[in-house]
This record gives structure tokens, sequence and C-alpha cells, in this order.
């Protein structure tokens, strides 16, 4: 038995890691704290924060989304299409449907074929960035409403709103993980997967509503992107999707899935934020990021890895 | 541990192994038809549709000699799909040969190629201790050390390409002839990739490379069996490095500097040729051919494209449809 505040350690680490690395910055950079620069990680962390809300309960059934991205590019210029037609509204609710649309493709190939959740997420990783490539004719399409271009940067307190979007999503989507029936299920699918089936459990229902749930995060994450460059730009979010991976695998989530929390990979997506900001104040070559967060996913991998060992001889 | 050291219970089992595998052998054999059943037929619609353009003899060599750095990284990846995981670094360790092999040129080739080699095999261990010895999903080991890779690439460089050494050498003028030259009518880098290929097949033929397919299919039986796993996965790791290294090399050949950003595409463009390859990607299945073949048919695909004029932005979407349909026809085979 370890006592109580360990265990708090080992299920909270990633929370209490991101925490102090917080302090750490504050103290150290006293750039950290101006307002200019929490916001600018607040917008950019925000965006990659939701889609790492819908990435993670994919995980949680041990399959995977690399199409994020794509769907993210495919909403931005559905979006930019559509607006002198449908008005901003509109467009931003086809939109952010667009990147459902892709998650339930997913979902269907998943579920109802043999084919790997890997290679059916690379292929349409794949179409999804030809889709957005050709709809736009490869060029980046201009939204210039003011109105629309000021959504992004409206704050609430003086918070950025869109950091308060993630923040209630991540409010929202630990009450559905927990609550709704659903949401356990999601849990047992990825626990095991034969296991939930026999118990009566509607697996491919399961799945296909969390790639559906991934691909409407990440139509989210195109509107408030293209609300921010004012553009909507067949090549945005590309290569988001191994990010927000990282920040759930950073999170203490399992790729075999059934083990993941969200309060993980809130913390996952802050440090990720957090360490990126440290790194631009430092003054040190940008090109350092790669490396320091390769090793922080290494090492939080190995973190995970080794508190389940523990647990398992429990 | 060498062989001798295998209990002969173990001995045993490997050679009832071996028998079975000959009913194996014809279902793979099967598989291998079908393959070349499907490049025949791309081959063929191609020439059809590019009015023989496809075929024509300079057309082809073109096609191979563009996707000789493919061809070697997808050996590599091969390697690591068989083991049963991924490697997502393929595409960084190209990009870091690439880089060091040009940033080390004015010390002579007789420095700058083993240092490029070395460094890949650096990334290739790193990869292999973590996923066997720390157990670490190797998708997300490689996807570390695939940021890790880009990232020193990319401090070397500033960022930038890489045309000269420290000292400002630069590639030497006849190294850089490499790719138009001919032998027999094939270019030189195809050549490489094939002696790359040969090399591979001798791999896993050795006392050690024969026994990954046992552990990609089946690890813990493996063990049982008395055949040193981890061993056998770390040097699979240590050898796809490598291999991919060399993919930088012919890289920067091609191109004459090193590039912090080659191999973008590399580790899912090399994923998706194995697996239109039929190789399974649950590991244990696979030969090494049809990885060259999965090549062969996305680049005569991006090929016939390009002579129909199919817009750039639209390959993408034909490229996609194409993986998810190969591997959907193989999974009902399977079932």
């Amino acid at each position: 038995m370890t006592t109580p505040p360990l265990r708090a350690l080992s299920n909270y680490g990633q929370v209490i890691a991101a925490l102090l690395l917080f302090a750490a910055a504050a103290l150290t950079e006293p750039a950290f704290l101006t307002r200019f620069n929490l916001t600018g990680i607040a917008f950019q962390y925000s965006v990659i924060g939701l889609i790492a809300l819908g990435q993670l309960p994919v995980i949680l059934t041990a399959c995977i989304d690399l199409s994020q991205g794509s769907a993210i590019a495919i909403a931005a210029v559905v979006l930019a299409l559509t607006a002198p037609v449908l008005g901003l509204a509109g467009a931003s609710v086809l939109a952010i449907l667009a990147g459902g649309a892709v998650g339930a493709v997913n979902g269907l190939l998943v579920s109802f074929t043999r084919i790997p959740a890997f290679v059916v997420t690379l292929g349409t990783m794949s179409v999804g960035r030809g889709l957005a490539l050709t709809l736009s004719s490869g060029q980046p399409i201009p939204v210039r409403d003011p109105a629309f271009m000021n959504l992004v940067r409206l704050r609430f307190f003086d918070v950025p709103g869109t950091f308060l979007v993630f923040l209630f999503g991540a409010g929202l989507l630990a009450l559905l993980l927990a609550q709704w029936p659903v949401g356990r299920a999601v849990y047992a699918v990825g626990g095991h997967e034969e296991n939930a089936r026999l118990t009566g459990l509607n697996v491919p229902k399961v799945k296909i509503l969390v790639y559906v749930l991934s691909g409407l995060t990440a139509g989210l994450a195109g509107v408030l992107l293209t609300s921010r460059l004012g553009t909507g730009h067949p090549l945005s979010g590309t290569g988001y999707e191994l990010i927000s991976i990282s920040a759930v695998i950073i999170g203490g989530a399992s790729l075999f899935g059934g083990i993941g929390r969200v309060s993980g990979v809130v913390a996952g997506v802050l440090l990720l934020g957090i360490l990126d900001s440290m790194i631009n104040l430092s003054g040190t070559s940008p090109y350092l990021q790669g490396t320091i967060k390769g090793v922080v996913v290494l090492a939080a991998l190995a973190f995970s890895q080794w508190n389940l060992s523990r647990a398992a001889a429990r | 541990m060498s062989q001798a050291d295998v209990e002969p219970q173990a001995v045993r089992a490997a050679e009832r192994n071996e028998k079975t595998s000959i009913r194996n052998l014809t279902v793979e054999q099967v598989s291998n038809l079908r393959l070349l059943a499907l490049f025949v037929a791309v081959a063929a619609i191609g020439a059809l549709l590019s009015h023989g353009v496809l075929l024509r003899p300079e057309n082809l060599s073109n096609i191979l000699q563009q996707n000789a750095v493919l061809f070697v990284v997808v050996l590599a990846q091969f390697l690591i799909v068989v083991s049963g995981g991924f490697d997502l670094s393929v595409g960084a360790v190209t990009a870091l040969a690439s880089v060091i092999f040009v940033g080390c040129i004015d010390y002579g080739l007789a420095v700058s190629i083993p240092a490029a080699l070395l460094a890949g095999l650096a990334v290739g261990v790193v990869n292999g201790v973590l996923v066997t010895f720390v157990r670490l999903p190797s998708f997300v080991v490689t996807l570390g050390t695939m940021q890790i890779g880009y990232s020193v690439a990319k401090m070397w460089t500033g960022g930038g390409t890489i045309q000269t050494g420290f000292r400002g050498a630069t590639l030497p003028q006849p190294l850089l002839r490499f790719y138009s030259v001919d032998w027999l009518h094939v270019p030189l880098p195809v050549w490489l990739a094939i002696g790359i290929l040969a090399l591979t097949a001798l791999y896993l033929r050795s006392s050690i490379g024969h026994f990954l397919f046992a552990v990609g299919g089946n690890a813990r039986a493996a063990r049982l069996a008395g055949i040193p796993v981890s061993r056998v996965r770390l040097t699979a790791y240590a050898v796809a490095s490598l291999i991919a290294s060399v993919g930088g090399l012919l890289f920067a050949l091609r191109v004459g500097y090193g590039d912090p950003q080659a191999g973008t595409w590399l580790a899912l463009d090399s994923i998706a040729a194995v697996s239109i390859g039929g190789v399974s990607l649950t590991g244990g299945e696979g030969s090494i051919l049809s990885g060259f073949l999965g090549v062969l048919i996305i680049a005569m695909l991006d090929n016939i494209m390009n002579l129909l004029g199919v817009s750039v932005n639209a390959q993408p979407i034909v490229k996609g449809v194409i993986v998810i349909a190969t591997v959907y026809i193989y999974s009902r085979r399977r079932s």
C-alpha cells in the first residue's frame, strides 16, 4: 500500500509537473508572466488542447487518429469557401461538421472493416489534405471580416476566450467520460474489446462516436485558426496530430487503451506550452525545441510505464 | 548467447517451425502472386492511359531513380514492421544523415560517410533500447526520436539546408554525378538500393536476423522457444536506422546538399508502401521483395498521375484511397 500523498503524486504527477514548471518559468523568466506572452501561449495551445481532448477518447479505445491535422485544413478551407454564401456563422458550423464528417469516415472504416486504425487514419490524412488542397486550388483563401477575426481575440476578465473554450471542453469531456454511459463504455472498449462486446456494449457505436468527436474538435480548431490568421489555409494543421498524440501520452494515457484521464491531458498540453514559451524566451536556438519535446515525451512515457508496472505489482 | 546455448528443445521447436513454414510459404507465394497481379494491373492500366509512355525505358529509369531514397528507407521500415512495430523516425534519420554527411565533408569521405551512418545507428540503438528494455510502444518512442533527430539536424544547420562542411568544402564533383550515371541501363542509385536490399536479405538469413519473423509473430512464444528476443529486436532497430541513414546519403547525393527537412513524408510513405506490399502491420509476416514492389506501385501511380496531368493537389487523395483499399483487400483475405 502506498500512502495517499504518494498515490496523488502518481495519479496527478503530470498536473504537479505542469504547476512546478509554471512556477519555475515565472521565477526564472521575467518576460514569462507578461500578458503578451501568456496570451500567445494560451491561443496556440488552446487549439492544440482542443484536438488533444478529441484524441484522448480515441486513444482510450486503443485506436489512434492521424487525420486530425487534415481535418483542421478541411474545416479551414470549407469555412473560407462557404463564408460568402452562408455567412460566417453558418460557414463555421458547416466547417465544424466537415471535421466531424472526416471523423465519421474514420469511425465507420475502423468499426466495420479489419483495417488497423493507424492505416485508416493515415489514409484519410492523405485524402483529407488532398481534398483541402483541391478545394482551395492549393491557395490560402482570405476571410476578411473584422468581426470574425476578432472572435479569437475576445477576452473574459482578461482571459483569452479560446483558453476558456479549451477549459470548458476539458470539463465537459471529464464529465462525459465519468458520468455518461457511453463515456464509461469508452474505457471498457479500450480495456478489453472482446469483454466489452460480450457484456453487450455496442463497440462500433463507441468507436464511431469517439472518432466523430475527434473530427469535431479538429473542425473547431480549424475555425479558430482561420479566425486567427484571417485566411483558410489548405496546409494549416500540418503535423498537429503528432503534437496532440504527444500531449495525450505526456498526460499519462496508454496507447494500448483503457488508461488515461482528462486532467493529465490538460497538464500535458500546458507542459508543452510552457516548455515552448521557456525555450523561446531563453533565447537559445528555437530548433532545440524538438529535442526537448522529444525527451519530455519519452521521459513521460517511461514515467507512466514505471507507474503502471508498479500498479500491476501491487 | 550463441547458437550453442539455445536448448535442444528449442532447436527442435525451431525445426518443427521450419517444417510447418513450408505450408506458410505457399500461402506467402499466393499473396506474392496477388501483389504481382496488382503490380502488373497498375503497369498495364498506366501504360494504356499514358499511351505507352509509362513503360518506356527512360521513363522507368526515371521512376526508379526518383524513388531510390524511398526504396532504401522502405527496407528499414520493413524490418521494424515485421518485428511488430512502427518506425516514425526513418525520415528524421535520413535528414540527420544527409546533414552530417555534408557537414563533415571537409574531413573527407572516409570520415563523413561513417559519421552519417553512426548518427543513424545511434538513433536506432536509442529506439531499440527504449522499445526492448524499457518496453515502451515503438510508435511513441520513434515519435520522440523523430522530433529529436529533426531538431538536432536543424540546430546543426541553423534551420536551412547545408551546402558545405565546417571549412567550406562541398561534396566532390564526381559524387554529384552519381545520380546521372547508368550501369546496364539502370541508374547507380538504384544499384545501391538493390545492394542494400541484398544486404538486408542477408541480415534476415543471419543467425540473429532470421528470428525476426518469430519475434514479430509472437514474442512470448519466441521467448519460450529460447530465442533471444531482446537481442533480435535491438539489432533490428539498429540495422533499420543504419539503412535509413544510407537513404540520407543518397538524398544528399541527389540534391547536392544536406537538408534537415528531408524525408518529412518518408515515415508515412514507407509505411504505406509496406502495407500496399501486403506486409502484415501486426508483425511476423511479409517478404522483403513485397516492400520493394509496394514502393514501385506507389512510384508508378505518382508517375501515371503526372503523365495524365492530375493536379498535384489531388494526388494525395488517390494515394490515400489506394492505401486504404489495398489494406482492406488484404485484411479480407486473411479473415
